[in-house]
């Protein structure tokens, strides 16, 4: 995984463990001593989940960590350390490992818990996930009154991929990470708005008003308007991005017409009525391309990718089959 | 400042006498605790753990 939805993964999956020793304390004790067994756990458990979603380097840049104050220092050292105030709290993303004080100090010296930021609440709050609390694994609403602050690991980059997300597992309200990211990042492609939270990879009540407004402009393809995303949302979604959709790809739009008898190529660049047939045809699969009836380096470039996508030898040439594929061929 | 690399074991076990002491560790800090949860994951169970339907 290496990356802020493991860590909450791994963390969420822990929810409602609880007592002495259990799965985190032993697991640490393994490594550093018998001793660890029995001793208060919340950095225990930010240490599992770290080392079980991929994310030690991130989240635990001195090492394990039990001792908390020793945890924020690491942070702080690398300055990745963001103090406790409110407008730093409202600036927390989810997967922050969060230090409470408790005295409104914002001093690292006076720390002695930990959790994770599973959501930014606004108002100076987030909602956490935590180890110890309690004696067990639970979710918290914490404020900026009683957090030191947080640490940043420098969690994998998230960067999408130009796609709609996979309608499957169906996304809802409460889901977080990076396929909720995918698909507030190709809303907004479609024309969707996100003013306040944008691609925060928590879908909240934002989010699905977005995929609500998403589905109302598209009764021919999605059933009813629910919120939730699921697979023919995604149909529609990939298919309004320019994409087909997996499953079903868009038929031919018509028989071609009969190749003009000339290889279409360049240098030199060649002129004619064929040419701009042929450009017309590829901007209207989709293709960024000036129809000037000119088949120059723009041109042999698109030929080529179409080519390579098609699966046909890739020669930049706009020979008989390249020719019909253009017509024929699913737009995918 | 203690050095962050140095070896944990018997050092870091010394300290963690200091680790989730303060009532506030266990308890909730905020009034609408509750509340927000409730509305964000559903009812908890019987263990007072919000779960939601995806944990």
């Amino acid at each position: 995984m290496g990356d802020a939805s493991g860590m909450l993964a791994a963390a969420r999956a822990a929810l409602g463990m609880s007592g002495v020793p259990n799965a985190i304390t032993l697991d640490y004790a393994g490594r550093h001593g018998e001793e660890f067994r029995k001793a208060a756990w919340c950095d225990m458990a930010v240490t599992y989940w770290a080392r079980k979603s991929g994310n030690e380097a991130a989240v635990l840049p001195g090492g394990d960590r039990a001792y908390t104050v020793w945890h924020a220092q690491d942070f702080q050292k690398i300055g990745r350390w963001y103090p406790g105030t409110v407008a730093n709290v409202n600036r927390a993303e989810p997967g922050d490992i969060v230090f409470f004080d408790w005295g409104r100090s914002d001093s690292i010296g006076a720390i002695d818990h930990v959790g994770v930021v599973e959501k930014v609440l606004g108002g100076g709050r987030v909602q956490t996930i935590e180890g110890n609390t309690g004696n067990a694994v639970k979710r918290r609403v914490r404020s900026a009154d009683v957090i030191a602050g947080y640490g940043r690991p420098a969690y994998k980059p998230y960067k999408w991929n130009g796609k709609a997300p996979s309608g499957e597992p169906e996304l809802k309200r409460g889901d977080t990470g990076d396929r909720v990211r995918d698909l507030q990042s190709a809303l907004l492609k479609a024309g969707e708005r996100l003013p306040e939270y944008g691609v925060d990879g928590d879908f909240g009540a934002e989010t699905e008003a977005a995929v609500r407004s998403f589905q109302s402009k598209h009764p021919d393809e999605v059933d009813r308007v629910t919120g939730r995303y699921g697979p023919q949302t995604a149909a529609a979604l990939a298919r309004a991005l320019g994409h087909a959709a997996p499953d079903k790809p868009k038929p031919p739009a018509a028989k071609a017409p009969p190749w003009p008898g000339r290889y279409l190529k360049q240098p030199p660049i060649m002129r004619g009525d064929d040419v701009r047939r042929w450009q017309a045809q590829m901007r209207k699969r989709g293709w960024r391309l000036t129809v000037d009836g000119a088949y120059g380096p723009r041109s042999e470039q698109v030929c080529r990718a179409f080519q390579e996508e098609k699966g046909l030898a890739v020669d930049g040439v706009v020979g008989p089959v390249t020719w019909r594929q253009a017509w024929e061929a699913p737009i995918t | 400042m203690p050095d962050v690399r140095e070896p944990e074991g018997p050092a870091e076990a010394a300290r963690m006498s200091e680790v989730d002491v303060h009532p506030g560790v266990h308890r909730a800090t905020e009034p609408d605790e509750e509340q927000v949860l409730r509305e964000l994951y559903g009812e908890p169970d019987e263990d007072g753990i919000f779960r939601g339907k995806g944990a």
